[in-house]
């Protein structure tokens, strides 16, 4: 099946006319994917919006809790990993294999440091007693003060978990990738990982001001 | 090989690398305002930062620019539809009052919240 520059010619389903049509088509599911997790997200971002609006000072009080410069430092790694996304889509376009290996494999490395930087966070929260619901044990003006650490929970908890599932899925492309399977006239999935891969970042970008940098 | 794929437009560098670096420098804008107190302000400030540096992911990052139109129109009817959900949630909360007179009295709206130690502003009290 090699070719013999290393690739591996990509068959088209038979249910599709040309690999051009193939690949609109996966894109248009991609982005009806992705505007539904917008959505998915939407409902944690109007709960946040309405205990905003309703306890305001408690909010201030309570993300003085979290550290603005790790959340800064993760919004870097996060932009820095969508950079290097494109650049390996980009690298992939052009038949370049290893450089596309060398971009995803970066990409792979900024998304293990926001989760080890979110691990200390988390860490942080849980010695101090800064959690959800019955659990929260920790220091506050206000009672109540277990509903913003809900929705800080919740929020990057499932955005955590998006971070996670990207890297699975960017070690999918790498083992593929590493194959020979990505070339001009096949990229289709090293596309469609880097579209779901924006969109954790577009997450992250209003989660950072948000729950860090209130008032 | 066949060359059906290979007139995909591949955009100049030139944007990725803008993108990249306008994002860090509005990740430093947004820092560096919040130091600042603009009162009710505060949020709206940092969520124009935040729509402007997510219209750069999209645009570029995501290559809308360069997309197809159907796949615009999947996002813009996604944030349409997140704006109804936020205006009719607000149009409900954003106009009640502190107070719910019911059978069994008076409740706060937005009780319980008690301040537990004083000498801290603000937070209502009743």
């Amino acid at each position: 099946m090699a070719t013999k520059d290393g690739f591996i010619k990509h068959k088209v389903a038979h249910h599709f006319d040309t690999a051009e049509q193939e690949f609109e088509t996966a894109k248009l599911g991609m982005w009806a994917f992705l505007g539904q997790e917008l959505l998915f997200f939407s409902g944690l971002f109007v709960a946040y919006g309405v205990f905003r609006f309703l306890y305001p000072e408690m909010f201030i009080d309570a993300h003085h809790q979290l550290s603005w410069k790790m959340g800064a430092l993760n919004t870097v790694f996060l932009i820095t990993s969508s950079f290097t996304m494109v650049m390996g889509v980009r690298s992939a376009q052009l038949s370049q294999k290893k450089l596309m290996l060398k971009y995803l494999i970066a990409t792979f490395i900024l998304a293990t440091a926001f989760l080890v930087v979110k691990y200390f966070e988390y860490a942080a929260k849980f010695h101090h007693g800064y959690l959800p619901s019955n659990w929260f044990t920790g220091e506050g003006l206000f009672e109540n003060m277990h509903l913003f650490f809900g929705l800080y929970f919740v929020l990057t908890g499932l955005h955590g978990i998006h971070v996670a599932v990207g890297m699975g899925l960017i070690a999918w492309l790498i083992i593929r990738g590493n194959r020979g399977e990505f070339h001009a006239d096949y990229y289709t999935p090293v596309e469609m990982v880097g579209l779901y891969w924006h969109l954790v970042d577009l997450v992250w970008i209003f989660l950072f001001p948000l729950l860090y940098l209130i008032g | 090989m066949s060359n059906n794929n290979s007139h995909h437009f591949i955009p100049p560098l030139k944007f990725y690398i803008g993108t990249f670096l306008a994002l860090l420098a509005l990740t430093f804008v947004t820092v560096f305002v919040a130091l600042f107190d603009f009162g009710s302000m505060n949020i709206v400030i940092a969520l124009i930062i935040a729509s402007i540096k997510a219209s750069l992911v999209l645009a570029f990052f995501m290559g809308l620019r360069w997309d197809k139109g159907v796949n615009l129109v999947i996002v813009v009817s996604s944030v349409v539809f997140i704006g109804i959900f936020f205006l009719f949630i607000f149009a409900d909360i954003a106009t009640r009052g502190d107070f719910d007179e019911l059978e069994d009295g008076v409740h706060g709206i937005k009780s319980p919240v008690r301040i537990l130690s004083e000498g801290h502003s603000g937070g209502s009290n009743h």
